[in-house]
């Protein structure tokens, strides 16, 4: 699968990423990091798409199950 | 006479069941195979050869002293390498599970067992089945492309004909892309049908256990074998599990198919593959199909939604291991395992309304127009050469291979509804593709009924890769 997407012209700082991602215990290298910042600057745009979509009175079902599916 | 490797599972079933052949001679026949094409594809991770052989001479007395347990009894089947298999070495693609041994067996294999199938190996997938690093498996379609991910083992194994089916996972297509590349019947079934106790997540709330075969009645059959509800998996669905086989030629005159135009046959889709599936429509209304037009524009969301929620429900699972064995991971799949922990928690929530948003939608299109399926192309290209996976399209099509690959199958995964693709053609260039119907919810029994209608009408899934025909 191919993950990330076009993302806006925001710039991210990699330094930041890199200390963030090792402050949450992430080992991340100053070559990776640069990866990771790109990555991430790709999915944060993700969200775009859902903004021709009114969501906002939706409750999210994190692990859902099908109608009928007779477990509940 | 013919090569048993080339009959179908059910063929092969058909033969156990008269007594003209036996389970140790469907192994020794799948041993020569892989002895033939793996120094070519690599399609296994582990060929189990001694204890496929012990449990085929088991069912053999078996079947001789009681007659068979089903249409599975004494069949050699593969597994993909992130599903549990007790006793036996699960690897799952990885450095971090390098010699690892469950102590039990995934649900579905259990199933499968007990039916009376047999384990013939352990089939490759990408690491942890993200499908961002390279495994050494190749499709005998061509073996400078991309054999399909991330059940590329399962894939490579059955179109090559050393093994009659063999068990994929599919989180946003991993079974129906590897079907598709590769000239197979993949089926990813509603969510819930079958236990994912005892696979390797990718994300708990889009993973699915399928199979992928030759044909479409063989899906049905391994199906059937594998499905069920499982206490020890709170996502099973608590449903009775049908014959699938039983209403495979009812034909389907009167039956009422959707197809989507905006976004399944986008100008994306590959002119040979938009012709070829155009031709199935036409086909189906020929045999007595209400074809009608549909819209869904929230398909427009599905993408996002479901790379949201793998990256967040994945880096989850792989919190402890990341911190602990960070290095053994691939860099590739290590800086997605990352990249979902830096995710805003409303990312993710945002990402479930969305895909809420797009499951009603999809169900009222079924609902309002009365569908018994939908229908379209399972991917917009074949496959594209492994070292163009992320460069642009040579078509010119603004994107990258990899980024439309999954343009089709995500979806259903999201919606959580069966969806199966079945061989529909071969490129100019050899590359075989499908189509795909996507089902109402645990009615998998139509999906098939639908796709063996067009199947026993062709020869593609009988089709072989040159290069298998000439070991």
């Amino acid at each position: 699968m191919g993950y990330g997407r076009a993302s806006s012209d925001e710039v991210l700082d990699a330094a930041v990423i890199e200390a963030l991602a090792k402050k949450m215990g992430l080992a991340v290298s100053a070559g990776e990091s640069e990866v990771l910042t790109a990555l991430l600057m790709n999915q944060l745009a993700a969200l775009e798409s859902f903004n021709a979509f009114d969501l906002q009175d939706i409750v999210p079902a994190p692990v859902f199950r099908l109608e009928g599916a007779g477990n509940d | 006479m013919t090569d048993l490797n080339d009959l179908s599972l059910s063929e092969v079933g058909d033969l156990l069941g008269a007594g003209e052949i036996s389970s140790v001679e469907l192994i020794e026949a799948n041993l020569r195979a892989i002895e033939k094409t793996e120094p070519i594809v690599h399609a296994y991770a582990s060929v189990l050869a001694d204890e496929a052989l012990d449990a085929a001479r088991e069912a053999d007395a078996e079947i001789a002293g009681s007659g068979r347990r089903g249409p599975l009894h004494g069949v050699p089947i593969g597994i993909k390498d992130n599903i549990y298999t007790k006793g036996r070495l699960t690897e799952c693609g990885s450095r971090v599970m390098a010699g690892f041994v469950p102590d039990y067996d995934a649900t579905c294999v259990e199933n499968l067992e007990r039916a009376g199938a047999i384990i013939m190996g352990k089939t490759h997938c990408h690491e942890f089945a993200y499908g961002v690093n390279s495994p050494p498996s190749r499709s005998p379609w061509n073996m400078d492309c991309y054999p399909g991910g991330s059940s590329i083992g399962s894939g490579v194994a059955v179109t090559s004909r050393s093994s009659f089916g063999a068990l994929g996972t599919d989180t946003g297509g991993s079974i129906r892309v590897p079907a598709s590349i590769n000239n197979l019947v993949g089926m990813k079934a509603s969510f819930g049908r079958v236990s994912i106790y005892g696979v390797v997540p990718v994300a708990w709330s889009l993973d699915h256990i399928g199979p992928m075969t030759r044909t479409v009645r063989d899906n049905a059959l391994l199906l059937g074998g594998m499905a069920g509800h499982d206490p020890k998996d709170p996502t099973s669905a608590d449903q009775p599990v049908p014959d699938f086989c039983a209403d495979l030629e009812a034909g389907v005159a009167g039956l009422r198919i959707g197809i989507e135009r905006d976004y399944f046959f986008y100008d994306g889709v590959m002119d040979e593959i938009r012709e070829a599936v155009e031709a199935v429509i036409a086909e189906y209304q020929g045999q007595g199909v209400e074809i009608v037009e549909i819209s869904v524009p929230e398909l427009a969301i599905t993408q996002d939604a479901l790379f949201t929620i793998v990256l967040c429900e994945g880096s989850t699972w792989h919190r402890k291991l990341i911190r602990e064995q960070g290095d053994k991971y691939d860099p590739a799949t290590r800086a997605i395992v990352q990249l979902g922990e830096l995710l805003p928690a409303t990312h993710y929530l945002a990402a479930q309304q969305a895909r809420s948003l797009y499951r009603e939608a999809l169900n009222r299109a079924f609902r309002e127009h009365r569908l018994d399926a939908m229908l379209g192309p399972t991917m917009p290209i074949p496959t594209a050469p492994l070292a163009m996976l992320n460069a642009p399209r040579a078509d010119g099509y603004p994107d990258t291979p990899v980024g439309s690959m999954c343009h089709h199958t995500f979806n259903a995964n999201l919606a959580g509804l069966p969806a199966l693709s079945v061989p529909c053609g071969i490129t100019s260039a050899g590359l075989p593709f499908g189509f795909q119907l996507t089902g109402r919810a645990f009615d998998e029994a139509m999906v098939y009924r639908i796709a063996y209608a067009y199947e026993r009408e062709h020869d593609w899934h009988l089709r072989k890769a040159a290069v298998i025909e000439g070991v």
